[in-house]
């Protein structure tokens, strides 16, 4: 029983991870219908950054706020100088290019820092936190707590603050928000920049724990592709609960079912992203999409 | 017309004589280019051609690879045999995920064929007696036929199988994209509806793209295997499939020839780019690719024909 | 059903999310008519082409054409039952040539001499090998009628033909089409919001408003139909 609760926040805060990433890529694709299949690599680019801050004796949570505005003002910057221009292009430019930045980041992140794995210092404590009984992780709790709250605070901005209003409406309702005097193009770029903060404050998560190369974030992205797809790939909500489901499943999938155990996690995410984009297209909380000639 | 008769049979030409002029190592290489333009003209024909993206192809490769080392190790199948297996392995699975990839639009084909690949290694560890694991199989080097192997060396023999084998695919394919096959590949890639509404079968045409790659692919990756003698999970995975991509939109996504262009981008630039630095031909690749789709999407190979084209 | 008609659609039901975008829509086509579809914005004109053309599978209803039931026939063989359409977004074949969509259209041999023959009727002949991409829209607009004709339909389904043209264009766009269906012997369904064109050159005129049919006869008819009259005025049906 103490396994299996051990192994519940253990799986939550891997979801917690998957949440993030997956919310990151459903804020872009909400806006404009774009998967930013570079998501996971600007994360790991950006934790990178707060790693080589440390490396210049900068406290931890003061590089973790320094590479939060970076990576905010990147992607802000990376939008408007190579999204916008294809924006109206075919589907599969706009992959190619998304993914061609993938490619890139993870260049230029072995290029500057090469690929021999480093650690990368936890911001919570190592010893365990006892909750009735039972001994957790720290981390786990402080990934799941850091996490959620993330989350909370988009949601926040989004349903309660004038400009998290604007973003809806010129994602919803482009021409009509244009019409209302908001500049839409700019919200599209601030949606860029939020999924970056969300993706660096990932990285930084996640980096203590399967430490720091370039190829850190491959495997989680699909995490984050199954999770999103899961949830929904236009619901926020969905990509938190899709998120949360997965990393509980994965982690007890992986600790009661031999046959599966911990090797078989991104076969059983492929398997998932399959049977819901076949069986229930809109996912959990997303709306069917009808096919309009 | 006559100008692309005479320039492939120079190109001929060039590829028979080059093994005899050139150290055995280059010719190694150029045997590698040769695989991968295989694999590369796969996706020139998917994406390229029916529109259909594919970053999971070196799954095929792997498939194919796969195949003739197993059928090598537990049934002392001599390649000559397993290659024709392989391809039609690979084309049965790639007829069954295109049958799959008619249900998903295009971001979701990519979400899912990505994390396909990803899947591919963890799969091959994992059945470790079929695929030996980790440790992956190893395989006799292979070597000329005894008619063969006093005239030539075994790098020259690979070097005309791949490049024998490349010629014949490349006419096949060559005779299917500027057929009835292509035009309605073509037609279903730039207007499905109106592909549908003037007697074009999407559901047929969709899955023959996906088979057909995928046989390529497959044949890449045994020939890969076989001058290779190796395979292992690790050689499969999304980088693979990504640099895949990467040969297919630098040479150009719905050229032919472009395919051996993206050939030599693949092999050749990371061994220049390695003694800058190991991470350079990423960065390469990437901005390529990046910079191709934004402003010239029909790559180097179009950009060459558009050259020409300008000219005359 | 009218036994004498090309194309009959009975108790045509289909519904996207609850809104039943054709309900219980029964109507003839007559060989040889020029029939115009219209009704105002949703009333389920462009629905009705692609429930005949198969692109959507009716709730309900039964299409027959030529007596021959085609409610269940894949979309891609709607055309060798000869019924060709154009669409009222342009779809053209973006990367091919002007002669290569064209052909594209070609049902049976002699694929380029057929193409180059519908595109010298359409007047673009000089164009052949000109990228599609690199027309006007009216030229693009052509290449689509050519299209469609190149295969030597019973059947011609124009949806909103002279969308975009301008008043004179649109007395030659009436032109084309009544040498089209003299030329060709063949009949035409046309889903048009011109009403001078509509007036013009329709035989007969099938009026649709919400999802249901509100009138059929000839122009003179529709245009006195007070119910009718009430619908575009914004009345609602």
């Amino acid at each position: 029983m103490q396994e299996l609760a051990q192994q519940v926040v253990s799986g939550l805060a891997t979801g917690s991870i998957f949440a993030s990433m997956a919310l990151a890529l459903v804020l872009i694709y909400r806006s404009m219908n774009v998967i930013n299949f570079a998501q996971g690599e600007m994360a790991m680019f950006t934790t990178f950054i707060a790693w080589q801050f440390m490396q210049h004796g900068v406290p931890i949570w003061l590089a973790a706020l320094l590479t939060l505005i970076i990576a905010f003002l990147g992607a802000v910057l990376l939008e408007r100088a190579i999204i916008r221009p294809v924006e109206g292009a075919p589907p599969l430019t706009i992959v190619i290019v998304t993914l061609g930045l993938l490619t890139t980041f993870n260049g230029l992140a072995g290029w500057i820092w090469g690929y021999v794995v480093k650690a990368f210092p936890s911001p919570f404590p190592s010893t365990p936190i006892e909750i009735g009984g039972v001994g957790f992780s720290a981390q786990d709790l402080g990934v799941i707590g850091v996490s959620l709250g993330t989350l909370l605070l988009i949601y926040l901005l989004f349903s309660r603050t004038k400009l998290g209003l604007a973003l809806r409406a010129a994602s919803l309702y482009p021409a009509e928000s244009r019409l209302a005097g908001i500049r839409v193009s700019w919200m599209m770029a601030l949606g860029w920049g939020l999924a970056s903060v969300v993706g660096a404050i990932s990285g930084v998560m996640i980096a203590p724990v399967v430490f720091l190369d370039p190829n850190m974030m491959q495997g989680i992205i699909v995490y984050a592709f199954a999770a999103a797809v899961l949830g929904g790939i236009e619901s926020p909500l969905g990509a938190v609960v899709g998120g949360l489901l997965l990393g509980v499943t994965l982690a007890i999938l992986g600790a009661y079912v031999g046959f599966i155990g911990t090797d078989l996690r991104l076969p059983v995410a492929f398997g998932i992203i399959i049977i819901v984009l076949l069986f229930r297209p809109a996912g959990l909380f997303g709306h069917v999409q009808q096919r309009r000639v | 017309m006559n100008l692309r008769v005479i320039v492939t049979a120079l190109f001929a030409v060039l590829v028979i004589g080059l093994p005899w002029l050139i150290p055995g190592f280059l010719t190694f290489e150029l045997t590698y280019v040769g695989a991968y333009a295989i694999a590369i003209l796969g996706l020139v024909i998917l994406i390229g051609n029916s529109g259909q993206i594919s970053l999971g192809h070196g799954a095929f490769v792997a498939v194919g690879g796969y195949t003739v080392a197993v059928l090598l190790q537990n049934l002392g199948l001599p390649y000559g045999f397993s290659l024709p297996v392989a391809a039609l392995v690979c084309g049965l699975l790639g007829i069954a995920l295109g049958a799959v990839a008619l249900r998903l639009e295009s971001v979701y084909l990519a979400l899912a064929t990505f994390a396909l690949a990803a899947s591919v290694s963890p799969l091959l560890k994992r059945f470790k007696h079929l695929t030996g694991g980790v440790q992956g199989i190893s395989m006799p080097s292979a070597h000329a036929p005894p008619a063969l192997a006093h005239v030539m060396s075994s790098e020259t023999w690979f070097y005309y199988l791949t490049w024998g084998i490349a010629a014949v695919l490349f006419a096949l394919a060559y005779k299917g994209l500027h057929g009835r096959v292509g035009r309605s590949l073509r037609a279903i890639r730039d207007s499905e509806i109106a592909a549908i509404a003037f007697g074009v079968n999407p559901v047929f045409y969709k899955t023959l793209a996906f088979g057909w790659s995928a046989a390529y692919a497959g044949v890449a990756g045994a020939l890969l295997a076989i001058v290779t003698a190796y395979v292992s999970p690790d050689v499969y995975g999304i980088p693979l499939s990504l640099t895949l991509l990467a040969g297919v939109v630098m040479g150009g996504l719905d050229l032919m020839w472009g395919a051996v262009i993206g050939g030599i981008a693949i092999e050749f630039l990371p061994l220049w780019a390695q003694r800058v630095n190991p991470a350079l031909s990423s960065v390469v690749y990437g901005v390529a690719e990046v910079a191709i789709m934004m402003f010239m999407p029909i790559g180097i190979a179009g950009a060459l024909m558009r050259i020409k084209a300008a000219r005359s | 059903m009218n036994t004498g008609s090309i194309l009959s659609a009975e108790n045509l039901t289909i519904r996207f999310g609850g809104i039943a975008a054709l309900a219980e829509v029964s109507f003839d086509v007559v060989p040889g008519q020029i029939t115009g579809l219209i009704g105002p914005n949703g009333a389920g004109k462009t629905t009705c082409f692609n429930c005949i053309t198969r692109l959507y599978q009716p709730a309900s209803g039964t299409i027959t054409f030529n007596g021959e039931d085609i409610s269940r026939v894949p979309a891609h063989k709607v055309i060798e039952r000869g019924i060709a359409r154009t669409f009222q977004n342009i779809e053209l074949f973006g990367s091919m040539s002007v002669l290569d969509n064209v052909q594209v259209g070609v049902r049976g041999g002699r694929g380029r001499c057929v193409a180059r023959e519908m595109l010298d009727y359409v007047g673009l002949g000089d164009m052949a090998n000109r990228p599609v991409r690199s027309l006007a829209f009216g030229a693009r607009k052509n290449v689509e009628l050519a299209r469609a004709l190149a295969a030597k339909p019973q059947l011609l389904l124009l949806d909103e033909p002279a969308a975009g043209f301008g008043f004179e264009e649109i007395a030659v766009l009436g032109e084309t089409i009544k040498r089209v269906r003299r030329d060709f012997n063949t009949t035409i369904l046309m889903v048009e919001h011109q009403m001078q064109l509509v007036m013009g050159i329709c035989d007969r005129i099938i009026v649709l408003c919400s999802g249901k049919k509100l009138a059929d006869g000839d122009p003179a008819a529709i245009a006195s139909n007070r119910e009718v009259i009430d619908a575009y005025l914004g009345g609602g049906c």
